[in-house]
């Protein structure tokens, strides 16, 4: 199975992830473009995903709804464009104090070959602030691997 | 570099124990009081304290006394570092996406 590789470059206020799939890129686009099976793979360690809206075309609205112990957040925004090649939209998050910390979100596939597609996604925010602001809130949702996490930590020093 | 290596061996020997995981993981969210802490466990309260003790070695945990309590709150030079951001990050789309696959591959 393959492994995610999450960058995120000093002096750019973007995070990339990268992943390759041993699927072929139809069915990897499949499970991206279809509603019923976002809510199925779209969530953290003991969430339950609400998909409110998903309008796959441009100018559509798309909202995720997280439940976890009675206490619901929504990541929304708005689709710009919708395809098997490439998915671009805007990603907010109703957890935090304040509006305005919108992200630009690109997701990018690549047939490698038959059955093998590599799925870039590319976060672009207003400052490296906000950037490393997204990073740390990972953390709460991860916590469950921290020590798995420790341990890669110290594999790379 | 032999420093770095002592601190790690704190690190993870200090982790080794799964009572000492789940009050990193609790510590992660909020501070609490030693009593809080105890009141969580089957253990006394004299084996938790012992284990904060571990943690503090370790530098993982900072004791702050507020008033009358003892107050235990995660250590930040322990989780600040920031790959342990970034691979905390990844494990979070790691998981998502070892989902898709799986999903993707039933279609």
């Amino acid at each position: 199975m393959g492994k995610a590789t999450v960058t995120a470059p000093q002096d750019q206020s973007i995070i990339t992830i990268e992943r390759i799939f041993a699927v072929p890129k139809d069915k990897l686009y499949k499970a991206i473009s279809t509603r019923e099976l976002i809510a199925q793979w779209w969530t953290g360690p003991g969430y339950d995903v609400r998909v409110e809206e998903f309008d796959p075309q441009e100018g559509g609205k798309w909202r995720y709804v997280q439940s976890k112990d009675g206490e619901e957040f929504a990541f929304y925004g708005v689709i710009h464009e919708f395809g098997p090649e490439r998915v671009v939209q805007t990603f907010e998050f109703s957890g935090l104090p304040e509006r305005g910390h919108v992200i630009m979100e690109k997701m990018e596939l690549t047939a490698l070959d038959d059955n093998t597609t590599k799925l870039q996604v590319t976060q672009a925010f207003f400052s490296t602030q906000e950037r490393d602001g997204m990073l740390q809130s990972g953390m709460e949702e991860g916590m469950n691997n921290t020590y798995d996490v420790l341990e890669s930590v110290a594999k790379d020093l | 570099m032999v420093e770095r290596n002592a601190y790690l061996d704190g690190l993870f020997g200090s982790l080794a124990d799964p009572i000492r995981r789940d009050i990193l993981r609790r510590l992660i969210s909020a501070q609490y009081t030693i009593g809080q802490i105890a009141s969580e466990y089957d253990i006394s309260f004299a084996a938790v304290a012992k284990h904060l003790q571990v943690l503090q070695k370790a530098q993982l945990i900072i004791k702050q006394r507020r008033g009358k309590e003892q107050v235990v709150s995660i250590a930040p030079q322990a989780l600040q570092d920031a790959s342990y951001y970034l691979k905390q990050y990844e494990s979070l789309w790691n998981d998502r996406f070892d989902r898709l696959e799986y999903i993707a591959k039933e279609q």
